[in-house]
């Protein structure tokens, strides 16, 4: 019976721990959009098994980089220069995976991503 | 022949007498001496020697180191053992045949018989399970058997253990592994069943002021407030901007 009882226990700690690090249905909702904007990116951008492999660390790299700028800036003005130059810093590493072209596209793709999500709201009202 | 004059001149000089003995061989042997020596010899020098040989200086009884340890033993069983310990113990020597552990009489026979009143004394309770207990028992191993292998399930099909993806992107974010895979059906599906809120959340943390301001122009004309509204009630903005879920930094 005490047996029993402590896997018991056991397992829900486990289950516990668990339910923390998995994300809500906000959470959720939001990385389902982050995987959605992934998906525009590869089928703008057209990359090739090699390019992806060196593409998205950098990329993930770079997107969570981003996040914290926003997250942290609350002057406009000032968070607007900090990702210019974020973007900026990471064009030389991109362009040497993808070429100055492609790139170019890839920050062209981000924007047209948000233009798409935007639609996508005017198509519900 | 110079030589042997000079010698015979030499030898006149220094003893006449053997000068004057003429050049004889004054020794003479039996018939067939040499071809017979070596047998003559071999007969007179080996029969003593291998008599000597065979004589040894030292003699000992016969039958004498089949029986020597025997006589050994017995030599220190008898006399020595017995004689050594009245010499050194008295005590030991005067108790040595006496008997120092005793049992009462038909002990070895009431044996078995005692042990087994004392077993059955302590005879464990037998508890009897239930067949309703007993089908409770293995529905809860069942469980926790299912249990811990849902979670072993889980954890080894993390994008981690996933072969394909192991190497290359075992450190990416579960966002970008999920959107890699996604097909163009895939993707229409997820884009659809997004609310206005999820969207304007999004686009809040991750999107530019061009990209708000785009959101404030889909909004309806009709649900805006009405100027009255906003005499009535000083937070009638707020409370708009809440409805739709929309905070500008």
């Amino acid at each position: 019976m005490k047996r029993i009882c402590f896997l018991l226990a056991f397992i829900t700690i486990i289950s516990f721990v668990k339910a923390q690090e998995t994300p809500n249905g906000s959470q959720k909702k939001q990385e389902n959009i982050e995987a959605l904007k992934v998906a525009f990116l590869s089928k703008e951008l057209v990359l090739t098994p090699d390019e992806a492999q060196k593409f998205w660390p950098l990329y993930d790299q770079y997107s969570k980089e981003l996040k914290l700028l926003k997250k942290d800036n609350t002057d406009v003005l000032e968070r607007d220069e900090k990702v210019l130059n974020l973007r900026k810093n990471y064009k030389d590493q991109f362009v040497k995976i993808l070429g100055a072209q492609r790139v170019n596209d890839m920050y062209k793709a981000e924007s047209k991503f948000n233009l798409l999500l935007i639609k996508a709201m005017k198509k519900q009202n | 022949m110079l030589a042997n004059n000079d010698i015979l001149l030499e030898l006149q000089a220094l003893s006449p007498i053997l000068a004057k003995i003429s050049n004889k061989n004054i020794f003479s042997v039996p018939q067939a001496y040499f071809e017979t020596l070596t047998d003559y010899i071999v007969e007179n020098v080996t029969e003593p020697l291998i008599i000597k040989a065979k004589a040894t200086p030292l003699e000992v009884p016969e039958g004498y180191f089949n029986n020597l340890s025997t006589i050994i033993l017995d030599k220190i069983i008898t006399d020595d053992a017995e004689k050594e310990l009245e010499l050194y113990s008295p005590l030991l020597h005067s108790i040595k045949h006496t008997k120092t552990y005793k049992t009462h009489a038909n002990y070895f026979t009431e044996l078995p018989i005692s042990l087994l009143k004392k077993i059955n004394a302590n005879t464990a309770k037998v508890i009897n399970i239930s067949r309703l207990g007993q089908i409770l028992r293995y529905a809860a191993a069942a469980v926790i058997i299912g249990a811990i292998s849902l979670g072993v399930y889980k954890y080894v099909n993390t994008p981690f253990f996933n072969k394909n993806n192991a190497v290359s992107y075992a450190t990416l974010t579960p966002a970008i592994e999920k959107g890699k895979g996604m097909n163009d059906d895939q993707f229409n599906k997820e884009l659809n069943i997004l609310s206005n809120k999820d969207i304007s959340t999004y686009l809040e943390k991750n999107g530019s002021e061009d990209d708000i301001a785009l959101i404030t122009l889909n909004l309806k004309e009709n649900d805006l407030p009405n100027k009255d509204d906003y005499f009535l009630d000083l937070k009638t903005l707020d409370n708009y901007l809440d409805s739709i879920d929309l905070k500008i930094n």
